[in-house]
């Protein structure tokens, strides 16, 4: 931690005045976009690990992508991508990729994640990693950036323009909606010639002259904002095809808004159905459907604003609220879990792998991956680099100072800088399921499940089973003959990864056996001597 | 449709930037002035969804405390009002039965969790409406937002559950505390939403215990992450199943001892032993509702500020100031003594001289439940649509946003929202003809007289009355003199079409909003 650190704590409440007084008029003319994957992207399947065993058989035996439909993207990484992200116009994500306009940003997440999905969807918009579950987390990042020029006349373009249905809270500040919500600037337009657009004067009642202009001013606001969004859209065009899917359409009237002349700074597009909890399925499944329009809308986008001439100013990034774990789930699905990726795009973008592949990361927890750069690292380069503020400026901004991820950052401008704090540590394990205790070695994840019996020989009609397990799953017990015949079973349960010593009856005849121990799907087998 | 969480903690973000609406100096004194037209309205407006000028003439001249025991006696009576009909639907699993059985259960499986919830929402609206001279709805509308559960999921929760949860609110408006945290704690919809049913002895699961005391009872900051794996603890072993062949009480919560941890367990000090047989009553008394007992016997005071502040922000004013803080401190003091009966204490606040000081008349904003519910209260419409408007404007009925419930206050009107609403307020007048504005004109007690006729209008659907600059420019859309308006009504379709006109300059008022 350096100098200028501000405690994460402050931001429940943030001191404005902490800020250099910024006047918006100085700002660049830098765009970003953010495409917001909604429901927590599965980063192990959108980029797999080609070369691991352990996918294809352990964590997702019934949902990998196979190995023969993926494109190598980073052979020394082992990392490939999913052939929906080959979909979209000149090849797609994959396209972009190859073209170095494409960044595969991996192993972002937070320190001790939270798997509520509110609670973290919150912790993802508001740029806050909270210290404890208590703390609030009232304001967005962006919301708190342009609060900073809250003192001056609202700017002649909204500050952010969302694409959607609902106010994300990634553009509230303390002093209010930074972000103009539309689904369609026509609709918009209508709409905003509806309502009442002129400051009516109150002079009585002050007590109640604070509601009434709140609701007089969002409707003033709404007049101009559609006034002006029309008049970008109509002076706006597209030069490039788009698909019907809603993301496409979305990024398409973005594009159009931008070569209208709009001087919105930060544009938000989403896709949903990320939330995979049940039936994600595999490559004709509901999660590769939504990378291909993912791919599709991305690529469009892309070409259209360099053939508009604008992609010197406009870099996007996608983000999601948290990543899915490893193993798959009884419902054919997959659940919160914590590290994943993100993906930047643009000609200002270093188009590459960043970081290694988080799939490969320690699971501190026994389930869930480790996260190797801050996400917040992210937008904190945007700040920054992107939108030109100081580090300590950025520090107002997130209650802390990030380092880029890998260092040099996701932007093709952005240098080291040795004065920002070093990148976490890789979180510690925190059971070891060798011992069953706390530990703060890493493990890899590579390790697998052991069973042993005690006592071996068995003397009595009973033997311990030790199981040293790294994941949580559901085990089956049974007792074999050597000649594979099942004699019944001996215990069934769910366990956590940790050292369990179950007991087991083993009321047979005396001879060999083998203790057939079932975990998910992968059986393990121990044999045992009944004297 | 994408959920956006706003969970806010503390419920005051969007209040610490506004200016407070200055100093009510009156506290909980009750008001005995018989009531103004303007006090009635007021009145009317905080505790229903749909206000009209003739119930309004009813009350006035009452005092305020005839009035509000009315509006609970009237609430206590409507309390079962007659279900959707897919409420008497008996289901069983489809994956036990073959053939033509199967298919027909699994239809009418996916109709439970799909469109009947929507049609629930419907059927909530219809008693919103005809809800005019009762607390009622306002206050099962109020716990919904409180005791959350939303039926849109990863996998929906049934349509069932949903009723059942709001018919024990509706059953509990404003009843005991107690009572309600330990019904919901067990209530079918809720051990799904937040887990219950997945809360087992070889794995707690922590989510009910932590919303129970964060978002429910206590708030944040006044339990340990240890109180919440204990709580989870206590809390093991029920389950809901939704299938007639597989319970005799489906949809609702039943005890499981194979799942319930037998361990003595602590909780803010108290111990929790099993000492006693395994029953379903057994378990209720001495883990469920001991649980509750303890949170609300050692923390009264937390709790009792935690709701009374809620319900302030609810009925009174959502950005109390520090006068108010006080005042609500007050009243908590008052529910600790009545023993979280939650009706004496509500009826204090707004019987009181406090509630009806000219300060908090008009100040509320709206939630969506209020425009909406009120307009097709007053034109025609299909409830089932209003269920629908209401959700696009940020208002799902049983899909709150999160957990914790909606944000409110100044939430409700964005520049999304409030151009949104105006659009969909229109569609609700493009369902009636002008004619049909004529006479519901004409319904209105004194409608022959413009400045009568505007004036009840404007009482229905404003906050508060407009200048007189103002008030002649709505009156003029009526006719251009009160003699000039004698002249046209008669004539349904021109004095229709001049009503629907005030209409629609009414919805574009910053006083439609407030309340």
């Amino acid at each position: 931690m350096g100098l200028g650190v501000v405690s994460t704590l402050k931001l429940d409440k943030m001191d404005l005045s902490a800020f250099q007084p910024a006047a918006y008029q100085n700002e660049n003319d830098n765009i970003v976009v953010v495409v917001q994957l909604f429901g927590g992207n599965d980063g192990m399947n959108t980029i797999t690990p080609y070369e691991w065993d352990m996918y294809y058989k352990q964590f997702r035996p019934t949902l990998h992508i196979p190995r023969n439909t993926v494109t190598i993207i980073n052979q020394d990484k082992g990392m490939a991508m999913h052939p929906g992200l080959s979909q979209g116009v000149k090849g797609g994500m994959l396209g972009l990729y190859k073209e170095g306009k494409l960044g595969v940003l991996s192993g972002l997440g937070y320190k001790n994640p939270d798997f509520s999905h509110f609670r973290s969807t919150d912790i993802w918009l508001s740029g806050i990693v909270p210290s404890s579950t208590a703390q609030p987390l009232p304001t967005g990042w962006l919301g708190r950036y342009f609060d900073t020029f809250s003192g001056e006349p609202k700017p002649e373009s909204p500050y952010c323009i969302q694409i959607g249905k609902t106010p994300s809270l990634m553009f509230l500040g303390e002093t209010g909606e930074k972000s103009i919500v539309l689904e369609s600037a026509e609709d918009m337009y209508h709409q905003g010639q509806l309502v009442e657009g002129n400051k009516i004067a109150m002079e009585a009642s002050e007590y109640y002259k604070s509601e009434f202009d709140y609701v007089n001013n969002v409707g003033v606001e709404v007049r101009e904002y559609s006034q002006v969004i029309k008049r970008a859209y109509d002076a706006g065009k597209n030069t490039e095809n788009y698909t019907n899917g809603t993301l496409s359409q979305q990024l398409k009237l973005v594009a159009r808004l931008i070569d209208g002349g709009l001087k919105t700074k930060v544009y938000f597009v989403e896709q949903t159905g990320y939330d995979t909890h049940a039936n994600q399925g595999g490559l004709d499944g509901t999660h590769s459907k939504l990378l291909k329009e993912l791919s599709e809308a991305i690529s469009s986008f892309q070409s259209d604003i360099e053939q508009l001439g604008h992609d010197k100013k406009v870099v996007g990034i996608t983000a999601s609220e948290f990543g899915r774990r490893p193993y798959e789930n009884g419902s054919a699905g997959t659940d919160h879990g914590t590290a994943s990726i993100m993906f930047s795009f643009g000609t200002n973008v270093r188009g590459e792998v960043i970081g290694d592949y988080f799939g490969y990361f320690p699971l501190y927890d026994g389930f869930n991956h480790s996260y190797a750069t801050d996400f917040r690292s992210i937008y904190f380069e945007l700040v920054t680099n992107w939108f030109g503020k100081s580090a300590d400026f950025g520090a107002g901004i997130f209650g802390e100072k990030l380092n880029y991820i890998n260092e040099t950052g996701f932007l093709k401008d952005t240098k080291k800088d040795p004065t920002l704090p070093k990148p976490p540590d890789p979180p510690v394990v925190i059971i070891d399921p060798e011992t069953g205790q706390p530990t703060v070695k890493e493990k890899p994840s590579l390790e697998r499940d052991r069973f042993t019996i005690f006592p071996n020989p068995v003397v009595a009609d009973w033997a311990y089973l030790r199981m040293n397990l790294h994941y949580q799953a559901k085990i089956v017990v049974t007792l074999v003959t050597l000649d594979g015949r099942e004699l019944g079973k001996l215990m069934e349960g769910e366990y956590r990864p940790a050292q369990h010593d179950v007991i087991l009856t083993l009321k047979v005849p005396p001879g060999t056996y083998v203790v057939r121990v079932r975990v998910g799907k992968v059986t393990y087998g121990v044999k045992c001597v009944k004297l | 449709m994408s959920v956006v969480s706003r969970r806010d903690f503390l419920g005051g973000l969007l209040g610490s930037v506004a200016e407070q609406r200055g100093v009510v100096q009156a506290g909980w004194e009750e008001h005995t002035t018989p009531l103004s037209r303007v006090e009635v309205r007021h009145l009317l407006q905080r505790c229903t969804f749909a206000v009209s000028p003739n119930v309004i003439d009813k009350y006035v001249g009452k005092t305020a405390g005839e009035v509000v025991d009315t509006l609970f006696s009237n609430a206590q009576a409507k309390t079962s009002p007659a279900p959707p009909a897919f409420v008497n639907d008996v289901i069983y699993n489809p994956d036990n039965l073959s053939g033509n059985r199967k298919e027909e259960e699994s239809r009418k499986l996916a109709q439970h969790y799909g469109d009947y919830n929507w049609d629930l929402g419907g059927w909530w609206v219809t008693q919103m409406k005809n809800d005019r001279e009762s607390i009622l709805e306002k206050m099962v509308f109020f716990w919904h937002g409180h005791l959350t559960t939303q039926y849109a999921n990863c996998v929906n929760i049934p349509v069932l559950p949903m009723y059942l949860q709001n018919d024990l609110f509706r059953k509990n408006f404003s009843g005991n505390f107690y009572t309600l945290l330990e019904r919901i704690t067990v209530d079918g919809a809720m051990l799904i939403y937040l887990n219950g049913n997945e809360n087992i002895n070889e794995a707690p699961n922590e989510n009910y215990a932590r919303e129970l005391l964060e978002l429910y009872s206590l708030g944040v900051g006044n339990y340990t992450e240890g109180d919440i794996k204990e709580a989870a603890k206590i809390l093991t072993g029920w389950k809901v199943k939704y299938f007639a062949d597989e319970s005799t009480t489906p949809n609702r919560g039943y005890f499981n001892p194979n799942h319930f941890d037998r361990n003595t367990k602590r909780f803010f000090d108290e111990s929790f032993p099993v000492n006693y047989e395994l029953t379903q009553e057994n378990v209720y008394n001495n883990s469920v509702k001991k649980l509750i007992n303890v949170i609300l016997t050692k923390k009264g005071d937390i709790a009792a500020k935690f709701m009374m502040r809620k319900l302030y922000r609810y009925f009174v004013y959502s950005n109390p100031n520090k006068t108010d803080e006080a005042l609500i401190n007050d009243l908590a003091t008052r529910l600790v003594a009545a023993k979280f009966e939650f009706a004496p204490v509500l009826k204090i606040m707004l019987k009181s001289k406090h509630f009806f000081d000219e300060k908090n008349i008009g100040i509320q904003l709206k939630s969506p439940a209020d425009t909406i519910v009120n307009m097709v209260s007053h034109f025609k419409y299909v409830d089932r649509y209003a269920r629908n408007v209401m959700s696009e404007l940020g208002l799902e009925l049983f899909n709150p946003p999160n957990v914790s419930g909606w944000k409110g206050y100044r939430s409700w009107v964005s520049t999304k929202s409030l151009p949104t609403t105006v659009f969909y307020i229109h569609e609700i007048f493009s369902f009636n003809s002008n004619t049909d504005f004529a006479t519901w004109a004409e319904g209105i007690e004194n409608s022959g007289d413009r400045d009568k006729l505007t004036t009840r209008i404007l009482e229905t659907f404003f906050g508060r009355a407009v200048s007189a600059d103002r008030f002649s420019g709505y009156a003029s859309l009526l006719g251009a003199s009160p003699a000039e308006w004698n002249s046209v009504k008669g004539d349904k379709n021109l004095a229709g079409q001049r009503v629907k006109k005030l209409m629609e300059n009414v919805i574009k008022a910053p006083e439609f909003y407030l309340s």
